[in-house]
This record gives structure tokens, C-alpha cells and sequence, in this order.
């Protein structure tokens, strides 16, 4: 807005302003005391909405005195070591957005971001005097270039988090505040102002000792990019390449870290956490603390991993192995949760809209189901059920197609969601999988199974569809655990569904077991499941029984908390399927249960179940054989055995005897997602009464 | 209301008109003049807020409804008329921005 002459024109100068400020003092004075003059139509009650200037909760714009800065000239000359610093607090801030704040409130702070014409070097014009410690290219090439790949890197994770996957405000959030990313530039264009940056830093590299330090940001910056630009299914091991050079960046820039400056100082000058007070947002003004430059390095090393474990994730071919990792992610306290970015790139990276993997068709994925879950593929089992068919119209195959399309992608997807997206995805998806059990239970009706050897896979078809289902309803139950949802009235009841759940889930496997060939990857799988299912159901059935003391047994309370809690059970639309639903919360079937083991019919030790499931983990660990599924996710699959076996271990200390049951003091159970996701831990006064001696020793 | 002084009739005369109102803070309110009260509250419709000086953007922030408390009040500007006093209610200079 400046005219050229060092003044300013004014907002709304063609209007032709003149100076009424007398008229309203004066106007002011002839009114009567509370009288309001209003324009025709607008009300008081109008008037109340608007929001006070010089409020600092209403007014975003106002800038108070301990915010008021120096103005900002974006070509002010800087020394290679100050942009260093810039540039890697640039790359914290960006770590923030990914963390799921405002770009407002991160990156949109770099002052330089809102003023990238000012430093175009084709439109300044040429100076006299030069400063060879810092020179002008510092600026208009080096920086430029940098925070075009800033803005890009933003604008390509703003793509991939808009794709649907990642719920905005929620994982991430979206407000541009009308402030370009540069989504009109292409990628390689700001890849070769990078080059062009990068070439001119090694030519000068004799100018400071500073830039090479600098040379490497820029070239991490540009490999960020690059991956970003980049299809992990069209060239893993191109993307691979990418991922290792940018760990060498990073490992440069960790040994070769930048200076610190004073607050105040040129380098923190261009930054200005106050600046969404001039931008156009409604989200109020908050100051984000920075990280410290080691834990934005950790942060994009974890970015990396991330982008690390896609490609192998990529090169599985297996959806089994993508459930696996799903979960195990989840699971795990170690790692964290992924960022929002990568989560969603992994769900796009799984099904695009269009393939599966970039490559594969739904018949790839329905073939995979059932041949990682029962050694053989759709199109056999296809061939079988048309040689044995024996109703009058054609089987409903057709249908059975139709559930796995609209359950197998989003079931996989679901699983890169934040935890309580994806409990809510699983509660929603099981009447969808009772539909399809409900029709392989119709095909399997009209053949005449007696006349099939016992091992035939139609003898026990619907049990595939079954264990899928029951898999889920045991982590939407467990999930509750570690998502903090339960009160301690509602934990007994937890644990001993999840007791009837296994339950059920285990005789699914042992009857699979019968029809799949020994060998096969799908065996194993089920071998591994069938002793963790075994321990995890010996472990819910033992903290069922101590955390009964919990309950204040006044049914007439517990049952409509009861009914809210697993609605998702009685939805109206399992009415319309006739097949009756497979373990079913009851909560009278509960109340018997609890009864039984008040009066003493029922003979229980939970001290006993946990070393019995502690015995089972263990020899887990032992065998090392951690299922057909786990790929290149072994060493995890491993972390997660053996955390359920330091469950067990904390839980030694569990009362043997109906005796010491009834002295226990199930106070003493403390849960914490971050010790175990699921169980609890005996706190320490009870834990030092426990005996040590009657448990295994975990390998 | 209808108005008892030919001052109070100029008052009147600038609601519906755009309004400058620079604050103390150094910001321009540009905004339509809907009313005001005898501490002199303004309240502006679809106003902008702007900047002015060097390292700041000049292009407006849009910010609705506001309403500028006379403290903060520096100077309040409208429209010049062409002829002598200002477009009244009901004229045919009513404007938002």
C-alpha cells in the first residue's frame, strides 16, 4: 500500500473520507442517557452479536503491548549460521502442523512465507553495497527456495489429509486462513529452486564453514519433498532410496546443529507467533510452545519410519500382514501413534478409490482373504460350492462378493484412524460382517455337507467370516480398556464378555484348523492366534472374577448404563438377518456368572488362570513362532507377546484361593493404557504381599 | 427514535454509510455504520480491519460485526458528500462493503 513516496494509502481513499469525529462527540452530547440510534431494521439484540474491538477474548486482531515487534524487512542480510537456525525452526514448526495445530498457529508464523514476492530476486533491483559474509543470494536463493519447499510440503500433506481418511479438526486441521501453499506451483519447479539453492551453497562453501550445515537443510528439505511427490507403490525401492538420503541429511544436521540466538534477535524476529492476528481466521489466537530442534529431529525421524514402513507395507501383498501392523501399531505404546500425514498416506497408499495397492483388483482381495485365512483362494472355494450346489436358483455368491467389497477396504483403512474413529468404525462394521456370516451360512444350507470329507473347506466356510467378526467385537470390548471409557463398575463386565467372546472365537479356530493345509502360512496364523486367544481368555476370565468387588451389584443401575455402553450389539438392523448373533452381550448370563462365584459353585483362582496364561506366552516367546502373518513385523509381534506377558507378571500377586479372594482389595488394580492397554497392574503394597515364586519366569 | 437536534439528524444521516474509524492500536476499521448509544459504541456491519505501515500487509482482514468502544476511538471518517452535509436515511447512497 505504499505509494512510493513513504506514505500510505489508506483502505477506502477512492471513497473520499472526510473527518466526522466532532459530529459524533457533539451528537453524543444531545442525546438523552441510554437512548440508541439504530439503522432502520437492526436491533439491540443485533447489535449484541458483534463482537468489541479491544476485547482480547473477542478480538483476534488486538496486539497488546508485550507483542508489539520491530517491523519486519524480509531483506534484511543474514549470516549462513542465522539462516540455519531459521530454517530448522521453520522445520519445528512444521512438525507442529503435522502434530495436528493451526497452520496459523506454526508455519504460517514464519513471517517469510507472507512476504515470498519481496525476496524474488528478478524483481529487486541490484545494490552497491555487498557484504561478503552475507550475501544477498542468502536470501532470495537460499531461503527463497527453502520456504517454497515448506509451503509445498504443506500444500502436498494438505492433499493427502483432505482426502477423507483423517477427520479435519479433529486429526488435523485444514484452515488456510487464506494464506497461499503454493498450490499452483509445480513440484519440480520448487525442486530446482532447491537444486539451484543446493548448487549455489557447494560453489560457496568456502564463504563460511556455515554452508554446508546449510547446504544439508536444503537438501532434506528437497528429499522431504521428493517423497512426498513420490508413489511407494510405483517404485518402492525408489522411495526407499528417498527415505535413506534424507536420513543422512538428518544425521548431517543433527552433528552439525545450529547456534542459539537471544529472544529478540534477528533470527527469532522471523518469526511472529502473534501473526494469526492478522490473518483471516476465527480460531482464536494461541501461542503453540516450540519443540526443541533435538525433538523435531526425533519427530521427523519418526516421519521417516513412517514413510520407511510404508514401503515395506507396500511390498507385503498380504492384507493380513496390513491388519497385523494396523493393530500392532495401535497396540503398542512403542512407537506412537503416527502422525495424521502418514496415516492417512497409509490408508491411500492401501486403496485408492480405484486398486488395491495401486495394482490389484477386488478379486485379488477377496482370493487374499481366504487364502490367508484358510490356505485357499475365493475362486477354489467358488469351483467347490457350483460342484456341490444343490439349490434351485444360482448360490448367492454374487452377494457374498458385495459384503467383503463394502468390508474388507474400509476394514483395513479403519485401522490407521485415531483410536476412538477406528473402536467407532469396528462397532459399526459388525452388523456387516453378521450379514455376511449370515450369507456363507445361506451357501453352505444348500449343499449337502454330510456327503464332504470332514476336512472340506464348505464344512466350515461360515467360521471364516465368524472369526473376522469376533476379532473385532474383542477390540471394540478391549479397546474400551485403553481408551478409558470404562467406569469401575463396568470392568467385570468387560472382562468376562471378552472371556465369551474368545470363547467362541477359539472353537471357530479349532474347527478351521480341520480344513487348513498344514503347511501353509494361514496354519501358523491360526496356531499363534489360538495360544494368544487362549492366554488373553485365561487372563479376562482371572481379572473378571477380581474386579467383581468393583461393582456395586445394584442391577437396576448397572443394566441401563449396560444398555448404553454396547448398543452397538442391538442394533434393529440385525432383525433383518436371520442367522442368530453370535456372542451376544448378556448381561443376565453375567449376573448367573457372578452369582456362581459369590455361592461358591463355581471353583476359580485367578492366581492360577494368570501363571496358566503366563506359561502359555512364554512358551510363545520360547517356539518363536509368531504366526504366518507377521512379515517383516515379527520383532513387534514379539514386543507385543512379551507385554502381555509383564502383564501377567504384574498381575502375580492376584489372589489363589477363594479365601484370599475375599480379603482382596480390588483397589489395588490400577489400569494404565501406557503400562498395558488392556490390564491392569497390582499396585505396589499389594504387589510386595505377592508370591513371585509361583510364577514363570518370562524368557 | 426521531431525532430532537439538527445534530442528532447528521447522526443519523451517516447510518447505512461506510465509516473509517482508525483505533489507537494503530488498525482501520472499515466497516457500514448500523448504531450507537450515548457512551458513542459503534457499531459497523461487514467491516474489514487493516494494517498500515511498513512489514505489514495491507490487504483487509474481513471481521463481521464489530462493535468499537469510543475509548479506543482515534478518528471516525465518512463519505465526503458532494454537496454541503451527508446522504440521509433513505438516500440512495446506502452502501455495504
Amino acid at each position: 500500500m505504499e505509494d512510493g513516496t513513504g506514505t500510505f494509502e489508506l483502505p477506502g481513499d477512492a471513497l473520499r473520507f472526510c473527518d466526522v469525529t466532532s459530529l459524533f462527540t457533539d451528537a453524543a452530547a444531545d442525546m438523552e442517557p441510554d437512548s440508541m440510534i439504530f439503522m432502520e431494521g437492526f436491533t439491540l439484540q443485533d447489535a449484541m452479536c458483534a463482537l468489541e474491538i479491544g476485547e482480547p477474548r473477542l478480538d483476534s486482531g488486538l496486539v497488546l503491548e508485550e507483542e508489539r515487534r520491530p517491523p519486519f524487512d524480509p531483506l534484511t542480510p543474514l549470516l549462513p549460521e542465522e539462516l540455519c537456525w531459521i530454517l530448522d525452526r521453520s522445520f519445528s514448526y512444521e512438525t507442529e502442523f503435522h502434530a495436528g495445530n493451526l497452520l496459523s498457529h506454526t508455519v504460517f508464523t514464519f513471517l517469510y512465507v507472507h512476504h515470498l514476492p519481496d525476496i524474488e530476486p528478478d524483481l529487486l533491483p541490484s545494490t552497491s553495497g555487498h557484504d561478503p559474509l552475507r550475501p544477498r543470494e542468502l536470501v532470495t536463493l537460499v531461503l527463497r527456495s527453502a520456504v517454497q519447499g515448506l509451503l509445498k510440503s504443506c500444500d502436498l500433506s494438505w492433499r493427502e489429509l483432505s482426502k477423507g481418511g483423517m477427520q479435519d479438526t479433529e486429526d488435523w486441521q485444514s484452515d488456510k486462513c487464506e494464506i497461499s501453499l503454493l498450490e499452483g506451483l509445480p513440484v519440480n519447479f520448487v525442486l530446482s529452486h532447491l537444486e539451484e539453492a543446493s548448487t549455489w551453497l557447494s560453489n560457496h562453501v568456502q564463504v563460511s564453514p556455515w554452508n554446508a550445515a546449510l547446504r544439508a537443510r536444503i537438501l532434506l528439505r528437497k528429499t522431504i519433498l521428493q517423497i512426498m511427490h513420490s508413489d511407494v507403490c510405483k517404485d518402492p525401492a525408489h522411495y526407499h532410496r528417498l527415505v535413506q538420503v534424507a536420513r543422512q541429511h538428518l544425521e548431517y544436521i543433527e552433528i552439525h546443529p545450529s547456534p542459539e540466538y537471544e529472544k529478540g534477535s534477528k533470527p527469532h524476529l522471523t518469526f511472529d507467533p502473534y501473526i494469526g492476528r492478522r490473518l483471516n481466521t476465527f480460531i482464536p489466537m494461541r501461542v503453540i510452545p516450540v519443540p526443541s530442534f533435538k525433538q523435531t529431529w526425533d519427530t521427523i525421524r519418526r516421519l521417516l519410519d513412517g514413510w520407511r514402513e510404508l514401503t515395506l507395507l507396500a511390498q507385503s501383498n498380504s492384507i493380513s500382514i496390513w491388519e497385523t501392523v494396523g493393530h500392532l501399531r495401535l497396540w503398542l505404546s512403542n512407537p506412537p501413534l503416527q502422525t495424521p500425514y502418514i496415516r492417512s498416506l497409509t490408508q491411500s497408499t492401501f486403496y485408492d478409490g480405484l486398486l488395491v495397492l495401486s495394482k490389484y483388483s477386488f478379486q485379488w482381495l477377496i482370493d487374499r482373504f481366504f487364502f490367508e485365512s484358510v490356505g485357499m483362494t475365493f475362486s477354489s472355494i467358488t469351483d467347490s460350492i457350483n460342484e456341490e450346489w444343490r439349490g434351485e436358483a444360482p448360490p448367492p455368491l454374487k452377494k457374498v462378493e458385495r459384503s467383503f467389497y463394502k468390508l474388507i477396504t474400509p476394514h483395513i483403512r479403519a485401522l490407521w484412524y485415531n483410536p476412538p474413529r477406528q473402536r467407532r468404525h469396528l462397532m459399526k462394521s459388525l452388523v456387516d460382517w453378521h450379514a455376511l456370516y449370515d450369507s456363507l451360512l445361506e451357501v453352505t444350507d444348500e449343499i449337502n455337507i454330510d456327503a464332504l470329507p470332514q476336512n472340506h473347506i464348505l464344512t466350515k466356510l461360515p467360521y471364516v467370516a465368524l472369526c473376522w467378526r469376533l476379532a473385532s467385537v474383542r477390540e471394540v470390548v478391549l479397546s474400551g480398556f485403553q481408551l478409558e471409557l470404562y467406569v469401575a463398575e463396568e470392568r467385570s463386565f468387560a472382562y468376562w464378555y471378552a472371556t465369551q467372546i474368545l470363547d467362541v472365537h477359539l472353537t471357530c479356530i479349532d474347527n478351521l484348523f480341520a480344513v487348513v493345509p498344514k503347511e501353509s502360512n494361514a496354519y501358523r496364523e491360526l496356531t499363534f492366534q489360538s495360544q494368544l486367544l487362549t492366554a488373553l481368555q485365561l487372563m479376562s476370565a482371572a481379572l473378571f472374577v477380581v474386579s467383581m468387588p468393583l461393582m456395586s451389584f445394584e442391577w437396576e443401575r448397572i443394566r441401563p448404563n449396560f444398555c448404553r455402553r454396547y448398543k452397538w450389539a442391538f442394533r434393529p438392523e440385525y432383525e433383518n438377518i436371520n442367522a442368530p448373533v453370535v456372542a451376544q452381550p448378556a448381561l443376565h448370563e453375567f449376573m448367573q456368572a457372578c452369582a456362581d462365584i459369590l455361592e461358591g459353585e463355581e471353583r476359580t483362582s485367578p492366581a492360577e488362570s494368570i501363571q496358566l496364561a503366563l506359561a502359555i506366552l512364554s512358551e510363545l516367546l520360547r517356539s518363536q513362532s509368531f504366526g504366518g502373518w507377521a512379515g517383516y513385523w515379527e520383532k513387534e509381534r514379539i514386543q507385543f507377546v512379551r507385554s502381555l506377558a509383564d502383564a501377567c507378571a504384574n498381575l502375580s500377586g492376584l489372589p489363589g484361593s477363594a479365601e484370599e479372594l475375599d480379603t482382596f482389595n480390588a483397589k489395588t488394580l490400577k489400569w494404565d493404557p501406557q503400562v498395558h492397554p488392556w490390564f491392569p497392574a497390582l499396585s505396589q503394597t499389594s504387589a510386595s504381599n505377592s508370591k513371585s515364586g509361583d510364577v514363570n519366569e518370562i524368557p | 427514535m426521531s431525532p430532537s437536534s439538527p445534530r442528532l439528524a447528521r447522526l443519523e444521516g451517516l447510518l447505512r454509510q461506510p465509516l473509517r474509524v482508525t483505533i489507537t492500536d494503530g488498525r482501520i476499521l472499515l466497516g457500514t455504520f448500523v448504531g450507537t448509544d450515548k457512551p458513542l459504541n459503534l457499531v459497523l456491519i461487514n467491516a474489514e480491519e487493516y494494517r498500515v505501515g511498513v512489514g505489514q500487509n495491507g490487504d483487509g482482514r474481513y471481521v463481521g460485526q464489530i462493535l468499537v468502544p469510543w475509548r479506543l476511538v482515534e478518528k471516525v471518517e465518512a463519505q465526503e458528500k458532494h454537496s454541503a452535509g451527508f446522504v440521509g436515511r433513505g438516500g440512495d447512497g446506502g452502501m455495504y462493503l
